[in-house]
């Protein structure tokens, strides 16, 4: 912890130092070569001591609240991206990124890294480590310097926990009348590590279409992937599935088939309008996941808008997330019951959140933030499935929760403070 | 009127000078097919949204130097964006390589010989600083 400490300050602290050194926004190594970064040192309270708030539900290894009630793990990261413009039409890009990872560390991984082709002025082609475009926000979701908030909703930005895959895919650039597109087929796999387990996704296929028109851009995508989901509690329960209809259960048997996290099914499918005039803006997204195993399909939503008054920036954000997979499964034995119930009770992630925050342009290439959220958990449970069973949770979105966290419905208060500054 | 009292309205005027505002015209090479473009259209390649001009043509815009009174009444009146917008949106797609910001050149002489000599360009500049080599598309 204290070693992580130091580390990410060191690092942070040499971004500084390149920043102010820097007053273009990026630094021009020659040969083609150019090198541009960007970062947040941000710091969050969380008074809660019964559960964590994390920026990425799914993924990180340790949120604010429970382990701590202030701290920086949340939103500090930093990235540096070196481009290379090998020829007119070719050019490489890698970019590393330093935050807390799932596994606990700080250790900067390859986040992009890729050759992209230019076959026309409108239409290049990609292939390497890019990042799916499922949200419109997708392309600078560590970027927090780009947006107004501290950091997107996390209702919907953790939703689909896919950061990068291994693939290619292609960006064109057509023209209607006054009307720029993108249209943006993709393809690709992914390896994902997230808290106490991986997400493995194959044969990715998507599409991400974008339209703007004046002050307006209309987008639309759509995932579709077949899921592993490997957790040693997922083996676990799974691993008594097969034992139970080893000897003769056939609802295990069922079960087993139906509720498998192996090789199944998944999509996500969004659509998001924003209008931004410069000194107004207002934007919003809706989205629906579902997946084919017993992980909640959901739809969420948000909506956003501020004002710009010279160097400050108020905004407001309402984002909500709404589960909607059953918590009963065909009845079998009470053991069989047992881990359905312990498969499903944790399915219902419903919560909604209003904040209030305001972003201060200090300088040409650095901001300062400060966020209100207010987050109320909903209670999503079956009072009597199987013999006195109760299942479902209260616990909305948060994690490490105790088990007096997922009894009731919460109402959490965050107060985050952040720098984000690019070079 | 005192003569004390001319300095200092000459002082005060001489500060005031630079910020009066120059007639800012877009500019591309004279042999350029384009002949003239709108408000939109400047705006969506100064901004990355557009790499071609209307005929299909490859566009490569040049900015003034953000420090310059130039660039930012230029991105007042056709942009729409501020300094600091207009990182803000550069951020945006500069951190996936999509799209990199137009190459900023340090005075409206290097500009004006950049564009003299290469049709794709696109560039402005102060109205008086126009010569034979460039032409007009755009007066905001």
């Amino acid at each position: 912890m204290e070693e992580n400490f130091v580390k990410t300050h060191s690092i942070l602290l040499s971004f500084v130092t390149l920043l102010t050194a820097q007053s273009t926004p990026a630094l021009e190594l020659g040969h083609g070569f150019s090198l541009k970064g960007f970062g947040t040192a941000g710091l969050v309270y969380n008074g809660d001591r019964e559960a964590d708030f994390a920026a990425e539900s799914t993924l990180a290894a340790t949120g604010v609240g429970r382990t701590n009630p202030l701290t920086y793990a949340v939103d500090t990261k930093a990235g540096i991206q070196l481009d290379w413009q090998v020829t007119d039409r070719f050019s490489l890009t890698a970019q590393t990124l330093v935050k807390q990872f799932p596994d606990r560390s700080w250790n900067p991984q390859l986040e992009w890294g890729y050759l992209k082709f230019k076959v026309t002025p409108n239409l290049d082609l990609r292939a390497g480590r890019i990042r799916p475009p499922i949200y419109l926000l997708s392309d600078y979701l560590d970027v927090n310097y780009a947006n107004p908030w501290v950091r997107p909703p996390v209702e919907f930005y953790s939703v689909t926990p896919i950061r990068r895959m291994e693939g290619g895919d292609l960006l064109w650039h057509p023209q209607t009348g006054a009307i720029t597109w993108l249209v943006q087929p993709y393809v690709g796999r992914s390896q994902t590590a997230a808290r106490g387990g991986e997400i493995g996704l194959d044969q990715i296929l998507g599409l991400n279409v974008s339209a703007s028109l004046g002050d307006f851009t209309l987008r639309t995508g759509y995932i579709h992937t077949r899921m592993t989901v490997t957790s040693s509690f997922m083996d676990l329960a799974f691993g008594a599935f097969a034992q139970l209809c080893n000897l003769g259960d056939q609802t295990a048997c069922k079960s087993r088939g139906e509720l498998n996290h192996k090789d199944r099914e998944a999509s996500f499918g969004s659509l998001g309008l924003t209008w931004d005039n410069g000194d107004y803006f207002i934007s919003g997204e809706w989205g629906r996941r579902d997946t084919d195993t017993s992980i909640a399909d959901l739809m969420s939503w948000y909506l956003t808008g501020g004002a710009r008054f010279g160097r400050w920036t108020p905004y407001l954000i309402y984002s909500e997330m709404i589960s909607d997979s059953p918590l009963d499964h065909e009845r079998g034995s009470p053991m069989t019951n047992f881990i359905t119930t312990g498969l499903l009770r944790g399915n219902p992630t419903d919560q909604r959140t209003l904040s209030l925050g305001v972003r201060y342009d200090l300088m040409d290439n650095l901001a300062i933030k400060a966020q209100w959220d207010h987050t109320m958990t909903e209670c999503i449970t079956s009072p009597d499935p199987w013999a006195g069973q109760a299942t479902g949770t209260c616990g909305g979105w948060f994690i490490l929760a105790t088990e007096a966290f997922t009894r009731k419905a919460q109402a959490i208060d965050l107060l985050s403070l952040s720098v984000d500054f690019v070079f | 009127m005192p003569s004390s009292t001319l300095i200092v309205l000459g002082l005060v005027l001489s500060l005031l000078a630079p910020l009066a505002r120059a007639e800012i015209v877009v500019i591309v090479n004279a042999q350029s097919p384009v002949s003239r473009l709108e408000k939109n259209q400047v705006s969506d390649l100064f901004l990355g949204k557009v790499a071609t001009f209307p005929d299909g043509s490859q566009a490569v815009p040049l900015d003034q130097d953000n420090n310059s009174g130039l660039h930012s009444e230029f991105h007042d009146k056709v942009t729409g964006k501020s300094l600091s917008q207009l990182r803000a949106y550069w951020s945006r797609l500069v951190f996936t390589g999509k799209a990199t910001p137009p190459r900023e050149i340090p005075d409206s002489g290097q500009l004006r010989t950049l564009i003299a000599t290469n049709p794709n360009m696109i560039g402005y500049i102060d109205k008086g600083a126009v010569d034979t080599r460039v032409k007009v598309v755009y007066s905001p």
